[in-house]
C-alpha cells in the first residue's frame, strides 16, 4: 500500500512532468517564466519573511546574472556554465560589499537603500555599453544544452527551469530548518536575546542577502539563455518591484506561496490582456485586492480552503 | 573578574547612569539593588553591549570590553539572562538551548546537556515543548539553562524573580546556589532585597543612576533592619 501523501506527491510530479505536453506553447512559456521568477522571488521572500527586510534591489542581481551569461558566451565565447558561475560570484560579492554597510539600516531606510542599488545597477547596465550592449542589448545568446540535449523550446527549457526552482526551494527549506534558520526565527522574536546568545546579527542578515543575490543571479542567467537576448528594459526598478510582489502576494513564509506569487505576476497579466487597454488597471485592482483581502497571501487562502475541506494541513 | 570604572550611559539625550563604578571578584556573587527607574536594567544592557557606554570602562579579567559587541560577550565568558527572560516562544525548549550551544561549542566546556538536565530535571522532560506553553518558572529555568550553555564564568541576571510564585523563586534560588557552589561569579540585578540578600555576598545600591551605598559582606542584615535606609533607596 502506498501512503496517501506519497501518492499525492507522485501524482503532482506526473502532472508537472506532463504539463508541457498538455498545454499550448504560449502557456508553457509562461510557466517557464513562473519558474524563473520563483527562483528570484525565493531570495526576496527569504529576506522579507525571515529577516523583515524589504528588498527592492533584486533586479540588479537578476541583471548581473543575465549580462554575465550574455557577455561571456557571446562576446568571449566561453562555455555556458561560466556565465552562471561568474554571475553568481559577482552577485554574491556585490551583496557582501553592499550588504555589510547597508544592512545596518532598518525599515524604510534599508528599503530605500536597496531601491538605490536597483537604480544604480540599471543605469550601469545602460551606460556601460561595452559590456552590456547598452540600449541595443546583447543578442544571440546560445541555447543551453544538457548532455547534448538542446533546450531550445519552452517545453524543453521548462524542465530545467523548474528543476532549478525546486532545487532552490529545497535549499531554502533546508536553510530555514537548520540552525541558521533557528537564528533567523530567534532574530524575529527578540534580536537582543539572539545577539546575547552569540549570534552576529549583521553577518547573519548579510549572509541571507548574499543567498538572495545568488538566487537572483541564477534566475537572471536562466532568463538570458531562455530568451537569447538581454535588454536594459528587463532589469529596471519595475522588475525589482515585481520580484518583491511575488512573496508578498504568495505569502512570505511559505515556499509554495512564492510559486503562487510568481504565477500571479506572470500568468495573470497575460490572461487579463484579452480585455485590451484596461488590462493593466485590472491587474492593479487584482493586486490591491490580494494585498488587502489576504494578509497571508494566496497561500493563506489555500490553507483556509484546505481547512474548510477538512484536510488537516497543506504542507508548505 | 569584572571591574567597572566611571561608567556613563543612557538613551539619546537622556543620561541614565552617572559615573558608576563597581567590581566583582572571582567566584563572588554581587547584587545591584534599587528602586524602579534607578538604572539597573540600563547597567545590565551597557555591560553586555546592547547599549554603548558614553564613557568609562568595563574590564573583564583585565580586558576592556566596553566596545565589544553583544554577540562576542560569550568569548569573554559572560552570559546574560535578560529581563523578562526573552525566550523564543515559538521554538521548543531544545531549540532555544541549541541556539546557545552553537557558541559554547569548542570553548571550555563547563556545562554540557547532562549538567543542564541535572540542574533542571524539568528541561529533559519538556525538551520538545514550545516555550510558550511552559509556566513562568519553567521559562525562567530555560532562560538560565540557555545562558549556561554559553559556558560563562560570570552570569548576569536581570530580575529573575519577577512575576514568579514564592515556591518557584525558591527553586530558582536553589539552582543559583548550586551554580555558586561550582564557582560561578554572579551579578544579580534585583528589586527584591529579600531575594538578593539570600544569594549574594554583598551589594551596591543604585539610586537615580548613581551608586549611593555599598552593602559589605555580612552587612545585609544590618541594611535590611535599617528601615530608613531601605525606604530611602528602595522606596518600600
Amino acid at each position: 500500500m502506498m501512503r496517501p501523501r506519497f501518492a499525492l506527491v507522485l501524482l503532482g510530479f506526473v502532472l508537472w512532468a506532463a504539463l508541457p505536453h498538455l498545454l499550448t506553447r504560449h502557456m508553457t512559456d509562461l510557466l517557464v517564466f513562473t519558474a524563473i521568477y520563483t527562483v528570484a522571488g525565493l531570495g526576496v521572500g527569504l529576506l522579507l519573511g525571515q529577516c523583515g527586510i524589504v528588498n527592492l534591489g533584486q533586479a540588479a542581481f537578476y541583471g548581473i546574472g543575465a549580462y554575465s551569461c550574455a557577455y561571456l558566451t557571446v562576446e568571449l565565447g566561453y562555455p555556458n556554465v561560466t556565465g552562471f558561475a561568474v554571475g553568481a560570484a559577482v552577485s554574491v560579492l556585490i551583496a557582501l560589499v553592499v550588504g555589510w554597510p547597508v544592512l545596518r539600516l532598518t525599515g524604510y531606510f534599508l528599503a530605500l537603500a536597496t531601491l538605490a542599488l536597483s537604480i544604480i545597477a540599471s543605469s550601469i547596465f545602460y551606460e556601460w555599453d561595452w559590456l552590456t550592449g547598452g540600449e541595443l542589448g546583447i543578442g544571440g545568446i546560445p541555447k543551453l544544452d544538457f548532455f547534448g540535449f538542446k533546450l531550445d523550446t519552452p517545453g524543453r527549457f521548462y524542465y530545467l527551469a523548474w528543476g532549478v526552482a525546486f532545487l532552490s526551494m529545497l535549499l531554502v527549506s533546508n536553510l530555514v530548518s537548520s540552525r541558521t534558520g533557528l537564528m533567523l526565527r530567534g532574530m524575529r522574536d527578540s534580536s537582543e536575546a539572539t545577539a546575547s546568545l552569540g549570534v552576529d546579527l549583521q553577518w547573519l542578515r548579510t549572509r541571507v542577502f548574499m543567498l538572495s543575490a545568488l538566487l537572483g543571479s541564477i534566475a537572471g542567467s536562466l532568463f538570458a539563455h531562455y530568451v537569447s537576448f538581454t535588454s536594459v528594459q528587463s532589469f529596471t526598478v519595475d522588475k525589482s518591484i515585481g520580484f518583491l510582489l511575488i512573496p508578498v502576494l504568495g505569502g512570505v513564509r511559505s515556499l509554495w506561496g512564492v510559486v503562487l506569487g510568481a504565477m500571479f505576476v506572470t500568468i495573470l497579466p497575460e490572461m487579463l490582456s484579452q480585455f485590451g487597454d484596461i488590462h493593466q488597471i485590472l491587474f492593479g485592482i487584482a493586486l490591491v485586492a490580494v494585498v488587502v483581502l489576504l494578509p497571508d497571501g494566496l497561500m493563506g487562502l489555500l490553507r483556509q480552503a484546505a481547512g474548510k475541506l477538512g484536510w488537516s494541513r497543506v504542507s508548505a | 573578574m569584572l571591574e567597572i570604572h566611571s561608567l556613563v550611559s543612557g538613551y539619546g539625550a537622556l543620561t541614565v547612569l552617572h559615573d558608576v563604578s563597581l567590581s566583582i571578584g572571582d567566584r563572588e556573587a554581587v547584587a545591584i539593588v534599587g528602586a524602579n527607574g534607578a538604572g539597573k536594567t540600563t547597567l545590565v544592557r551597557t555591560i553586555c553591549g546592547l547599549l554603548r557606554a558614553r564613557s568609562g570602562r568595563v574590564l573583564k579579567n583585565g580586558v576592556d570590553i566596553s566596545q565589544t559587541p553583544t554577540h562576542d560577550m560569550a568569548d569573554h565568558r559572560i552570559a546574560v539572562v535578560l529581563e523578562n527572560r526573552r525566550l523564543f516562544g515559538e521554538l521548543t525548549v531544545r531549540e532555544n538551548l541549541l541556539l546557545a550551544e552553537r557558541r559554547g561549542r569548542g570553548a571550555r566546556k563547563v556545562f554540557d546537556w547532562a549538567d543542564i538536565y541535572a540542574l533542571f530535571p524539568m528541561i529533559e522532560e519538556r525538551l520538545e515543548t514550545p516555550v510558550n506553553l511552559l509556566s513562568g518558572g519553567q521559562q525562567q529555568m530555560v532562560a538560565i539553562a540557555r545562558a549556561l550553555l554559553l559556558q560563562p564564568n560570570l552570569l548576569i541576571m536581570d530580575e529573575p524573580s519577577t512575576g514568579l510564585a514564592p515556591k518557584v523563586v525558591k527553586d530558582i534560588l536553589n539552582v543559583i546556589k548550586e551554580l555558586r557552589g561550582r564557582g560561578m561569579a554572579l551579578l544579580l540585578v534585583e528589586q527584591n532585597v529579600g531575594i538578593a540578600s539570600a544569594i549574594t555576598d554583598r551589594a551596591y545600591v543604585l539610586a537615580l543612576g548613581r551608586i549611593e551605598h555599598e552593602i559589605q559582606p555580612g552587612a545585609w542584615d544590618t541594611f535590611l533592619k535599617d528601615e530608613r535606609l531601605v525606604k530611602a533607596y528602595l522606596g518600600s
